[in-house]
């Protein structure tokens, strides 16, 4: 059974001071009195008992507490509805709070607080927005479905379809929220640059601030350091000065030896690096000269006449050895361009080659192809062969044909007239005829023997003569034809004969190329490789010879620079000058330069590594976040983005969607609805439809038309209707909502549905209220109104239907609102 | 839940695929608690980075 209202108890509800009780029937029950009597409050009352809110509080127009009389600290509301269900709620205020209590019976069992709210949901079937959307009608709702702009009637409908809810989601979102957390990120980010570089470096920041305290330390001893050897430096360079002092005019002499020492000391350890103790000239000539002659063999093996003669005439010496050895390379070059050049003929007759067997496997599969085709046509032909044979060609058959044709022929005439000259003779035998029958000559007896004598001659057929000849025929015609028909594949057996002996030519001169090829390629394979073999052990060689040439040179030099410098060192020593001091003042100042040299490097690499470090860190502070830390936050805040971004989309498709079902639903409904409210025959039904249009930068709307039909069909929107077909068009479709919702209400809430209106629709308006209750479209409709015409309207409308109502009037005095219930 | 809710969840699990369950997610959420039950549950989600929005409007 569907749900009504069947009483109402309010206690210190808004206006309403003490418990006031109403009782509500089946049918229309009027709420009436003038502005600020109460009556919305009533409504307001039914749905917070219901919901535990109402839309003003939803809207944030009041607070719950604003609900409670301003007498009083505590509401109540009872609500009883049909089949025993009964709600109560109680808000008491609690200092600037309230706190409610509430309880359900549904179907005998007993519900508190937190569970009334869901299993009042349940049992209705409606939860408060629906309530709102489609239970609860206000004026606002038939205006905004009747009047004003499509855009603002559109808008309507949505929220009414329930769609609005989807807008309103989407517009929650914090799209531009979520994007300044990634912008800042980004910002963040991207100071912090060299970061990544650095974690992957030292492992972390922690380590990476570890490392900026190593430095700093390590700094700061290079830095004494440097200045340690600064001052041991200059020291001796001090020193020298004042050894040298008292020796002016040997500078260059001076500088010379010390030059000439460390030239000479650097070549030693350079030779001693390389472990060259000794030089063995003559072993170096007589391997270089040995490789001089491999290589002119080799050379004239190759046929590289020119090189092998220049090298040939190269004469070896203790002193021409880097010249020499320059000569014999440059000749090896020759042979190392020639092993090149015969790996690219390789190259290219490996090309060939592999074209050439591409051929060759063409013609093998053409072959292949022809060779079964002549074994099939083979039989065919033997068989053509042997007619041949037996029948000659078919030329003569077709001759011998025309023979026996013409031999029939004239055969046939001839038994044809003996057998007419016969039945004739034996007709004027048997008949005995006086006369002839043919030339009508007296018969005689002589004539009659003679009669006899030819037809015993005449009675010698020939028909097996004739039967010979035909028999002969048919097997020569058939013949001919089974010839005939064989001749196609004797004449294609010939043909492709031919074509594969061409094709087997064919293949012989490319198989007998490939030989060749392959033979040539051999050559040159063998030729490479022993090339190879020559190019890689001679410039192994070469180059160790080429090697000690060099140390023999530097160990010339240095025999040379020890020389100079022990005349050098004499020099001085003859000008008074203590080399052995002086030298070991140099050697200290070499090291000191050296190691200086070693500590500014070290100082400079570490000096740019700390203010790398310490400018990375000090853009993120060392308190702060981890980058890798701030990059997956990034991440997952863009992905996040992302599928917001997606899920706005998807959310409006998805209305788009719903739209058109509810439209489906509801269509059908709308024209039922409005024939049953509408009595007059110049309006045949109404529907509703949907079009989606794309307004630019507002975006893509839908827009909803509500029309009727002419008898005949022709639409007309809205617009062009009277107030009163507006109004009935609008309620049709309210109600097609309301039925097109599974729940369990029975009854609608209207509040002031229509202020304002003149006596016309007012009528109207009555008179769809009571079709609504008497075409059972709804039991119970619970209307409030201020206007005496209305109620007037409604009564007179329901009395002529015979649709029951029911009075409450509200009475204000003063700051009290009374309730006096007058039941039809 | 109502008729419409249902219609609604389908439609959002066929268009959705992999965010469906965020979307029914932040729809259930205003349902229930409007743009500030759409901020908490949003919320839930950037607490697994440690950030937050707030229900100032955007």
């Amino acid at each position: 059974m569907r749900i009504r209202i069947n009483e109402l108890i309010i206690r210190d509800f808004r206006g309403f001071m003490g418990e006031n009780r109403i009782s509500f029937n089946d049918g229309i029950n009027i709420i009436h009195g003038p502005v600020g009597s109460g009556k919305t409050s009533i409504v307001q009352s039914i749905e917070y008992v219901l919901y535990g809110t109402q839309l003003e509080v939803k809207e944030r127009v009041s607070k719950l507490a604003d609900l409670i009389n301003e007498e009083a600290n505590s509401l109540l509301v009872k609500l009883v509805l049909n089949n025993g269900i009964e709600v109560i709620r109680e808000l008491k205020k609690s200092g600037e709070n309230v706190r409610e209590s509430s309880s359900a019976i549904i179907n005998g069992t007993r519900y508190k607080d937190d569970e009334v709210t869901s299993k009042i949901i349940e049992t209705l079937g409606v939860d408060d927005d629906d309530f709102e959307r489609f239970v609860l009608v206000t004026h606002r709702t038939l205006e905004a479905l009747v009047y004003g702009s499509v855009t603002k009637r559109s808008l309507f409908i949505d929220k009414l379809f329930g769609l609005e809810i989807l807008d309103n989601l989407n517009r929650s979102l914090p799209m531009s929220q979520i994007e300044d957390l990634i912008n800042k990120l980004r910002q963040r980010l991207a100071s912090v640059k060299e970061l990544p570089e650095i974690i992957v470096k030292y492992g972390s920041i922690e380590r990476a601030q570890g490392k900026v305290s190593e430095l700093r330390e390590e700094i700061e001893k290079l830095r004494k350091e440097e200045k340690e050897l600064s001052n041991a430096y200059n020291d001796l360079l001090r020193k020298r000065e004042e050894l040298l002092k008292g020796f002016r005019g040997i500078e260059d002499t001076y500088s010379n030896y010390i030059a000439t020492r460390i030239r000479r000391e650097n070549l030693e350890q350079e030779l001693e690096k390389a472990g060259v103790k000794e030089i063995n000239e003559i072993s170096i000539k007589l391997r270089l000269e040995r490789l001089r002659d491999l290589l002119i063999e080799k050379l004239e093996e190759f046929a590289l006449i020119k090189e092998a003669d220049v090298v040939s005439k190269l004469v070896i010496t203790n002193d021409n050895l880097s010249e020499a050895i320059e000569k014999v390379y440059n000749a090896f070059e020759g042979l190392a361009k020639l092993k090149d050049k015969l790996i690219e003929d390789k190259e290219y007759l490996s090309n060939i080659r592999n074209d050439l067997e591409l051929q060759s496997e063409s013609l093998k599969a053409s072959l292949r192809e022809l060779e079964s085709r002549i074994s099939q046509e083979e039989s065919r032909v033997r068989e053509y062969k042997a007619l041949v044979n037996k029948y000659g060609e078919p030329v003569k058959i077709r001759r011998d044909i025309e023979e026996l044709r013409r031999r029939l022929e004239k055969l046939s005439v001839e038994e044809g007239f003996r057998s007419s000259l016969l039945n004739v003779l034996q007709y004027v035998l048997s008949n005995h005829e006086e006369r002839c029958p043919v030339c009508n000559k007296p018969l005689s007896e002589e004539d009659y023997e003679a009669i006899k004598k030819r037809i015993e001659e005449l009675s010698r057929s020939r028909n097996d003569e004739i039967e010979d000849m035909k028999n002969k025929l048919n097997e020569l015609e058939r013949v001919l034809t089974n010839m005939e028909t064989l001749l196609p594949i004797v004449n294609d057996y010939e043909a492709t004969i031919e074509r594969a002996r061409d094709i087997r030519s064919r293949l012989e001169t490319v198989l007998s190329k490939l030989e060749t090829i392959e033979k040539s390629i051999r050559d040159i394979d063998r030729r490479i490789q022993t090339l190879t073999r020559f190019v890689d052990e001679f410039r192994a060689e070469v180059d160790e010879i080429d090697k000690e040439i060099s140390y023999l040179r530097r160990y010339r030099e240095l025999n040379s620079l020890r020389r100079q410098e022990e005349e050098l060192r004499q020099q001085l020593s003859n000008l008074g000058v203590d080399t052995r001091a002086i030298t070991s003042i140099e050697d200290q100042i070499r090291y000191i330069d050296d190691r200086l040299t070693q500590v500014r490097a070290k100082l400079s690499d570490d000096s740019a590594e700390l203010s790398r470090l310490e400018l990375a860190l000090s853009s993120i502070g060392f308190d702060k976040e981890d980058p890798s830390t701030l990059r997956k936050r990034l991440d997952f805040l863009e992905d996040f983005y992302n599928r917001l971004t997606r899920i706005r989309a998807g959310i409006r498709d998805v209305q788009a969607r719903v739209r058109d079902e509810m439209i489906k639903i509801v269509r059908d409904n709308v024209g039922s609805i409005f024939e049953m409210l509408y009595p007059y025959g110049d309006l045949e039904g109404a529907g509703i439809e949907v079009t989606v249009k794309d307004k630019g930068i507002i975006g893509v709307v839908s827009e909803y038309t509500l029309y009727a039909f002419r008898p005949g069909g022709r639409k007309v929107t809205i617009s062009r209707l009277s107030d009163g077909q507006r109004l009935t068009i609008a309620l049709s479709f309210l109600l097609s909502v309301y039925r097109a919702t599974n729940h369990n209400i029975d009854f609608l809430l209207m509040d002031e549905p229509i202020p304002y209106v003149d006596e016309n629709i007012r009528r109207a308006f009555a008179s769809l209220l009571t079709r609504f209750i008497s075409e059972g479209l709804i039991s119970q409709v619970i209307i409030t109104t201020q206007s005496e015409g209305l109620v007037n309207d409604i009564v007179t409308a329901a009395r002529e239907a015979n649709v029951r109502y029911s009075m409450i009037k509200l009475i204000k005095e003063d700051n009290k609102r009374k309730i006096i219930q007058d039941i039809d | 839940m109502g008729e419409l809710d249902e219609l609604i969840i389908k439609f959002l699990r066929d268009r959705l695929g992999q965010d469906a369950e965020l979307a029914i997610k932040l729809y259930m959420a205003y349902k229930e608690g409007g743009r500030r039950g759409v901020i908490k549950a949003i919320n839930e989600e950037l607490s697994k980075v440690g950030v937050e929005v707030n229900e100032n409007e955007d």
